[in-house]
């Protein structure tokens, strides 16, 4: 059960860096981020401290590189379904017969 | 061990920062350098350092045999959606192309999987994560629109404005009036 949670905590820490990545990434004069970072952060945060509580031999950066590879792992085994979602989605669209095109 | 596990970190924080970036309007210049922080991200994360911690290493190598048949999946599938009959045009050269990509890439993700219980069960985990991770940002996207705009409320415009874009309308109906009566 501890190994469920750590990477439940480990996939938390995960999204919350990629969208605080994404956010500065695609920071533009347009958009308010603040909040949003904020929020990713404390998510991170919990999820570090909660990971942490789980493997207490480790230092908070040993337990968040162990949770975030594990999840990252997890996640590319979970791809090849997503690719077979979408290869039967576009077998479906490849073998569809369009009417002619509106004038 | 040595502090060179922050090397392939870095690699995979430039492959979303990359992938972003690429992903931005056209209006903002930083989207051409997406697609080569994409490419310098993912060169960095297929040469693991030395000091990776054992998990890291696993998910290194899951991510070097992942992206053998990852690249010609994603460009078999953008190639045939690209074919495809979707907006009336289709482009049979592409299609084939395209599908021929897939199936191979899909022959080799099929000799490289191996789903059993553990993974499974990592799987069930990791995916609550990012659903209960990406709630709670959607709640936060809610706040962020509920709070008021720094810019205020937009002022009408000034008599000199009206004066101006009319004139501009005007002269433009005069000239598609003109065009049409030749």
């Amino acid at each position: 059960m501890s190994d469920f949670i750590a990477i439940f905590c480990g996939s938390l820490v995960l999204t919350s860096l990629v969208i605080i990545l994404h956010l500065i990434a695609a920071y533009h004069p347009y958009h308010n981020p603040i909040p949003l970072v904020v929020s990713s952060t404390m998510v991170m945060i919990c999820g570090v401290y909660a990971t942490s509580l789980l493997n207490s031999d480790m230092t908070y950066i040993e337990a968040m590189r162990e949770s975030v590879s594990v999840s990252i792992s997890s996640i590319i085994d979970i791809v090849p379904l997503i690719y077979i979602f979408f290869t039967l989605i576009l077998a479906k669209v490849s073998v569809r017969k369009r009417g002619p095109m509106p004038q | 061990m040595t502090d060179w596990w922050i090397q392939w970190w870095l690699g995979l924080a430039l492959l979303v920062s990359g992938y972003s970036m690429a992903r931005m309007g056209p209006a903002f210049d930083r989207s051409k350098f997406g697609f080569l922080l994409v490419l310098a991200g993912l060169t960095i994360s297929l040469f693991p350092p030395h000091g990776l911690i054992a998990s890291e290493t696993i998910a290194s190598e899951d991510l070097i045999t992942a992206i053998y048949w990852m690249v010609p999946g994603t460009i078999g599938l953008y190639m045939a959606a690209s074919g495809a009959p979707i907006y009336f045009i289709t482009n049979p050269t592409r299609l084939i192309i395209g599908w021929l990509l897939i199936l191979s890439s899909g022959a080799m993700m099929l000799s490289s999987w191996a789903p059993d219980l553990g993974k499974a069960t990592s799987a069930i985990a990791t995916l609550m994560g990012v659903v209960m991770a990406l709630l709670i940002h959607l709640i936060a996207i809610r706040f962020t629109e509920s709070l008021p705009s720094r810019d205020g409320v937009t002022l009408p415009l000034e008599e000199h404005e009206v004066k101006h874009i009319s004139s501009i309308l005007s002269s433009h109906i005069d000239q598609k009036e003109v065009t049409s009566d030749e």
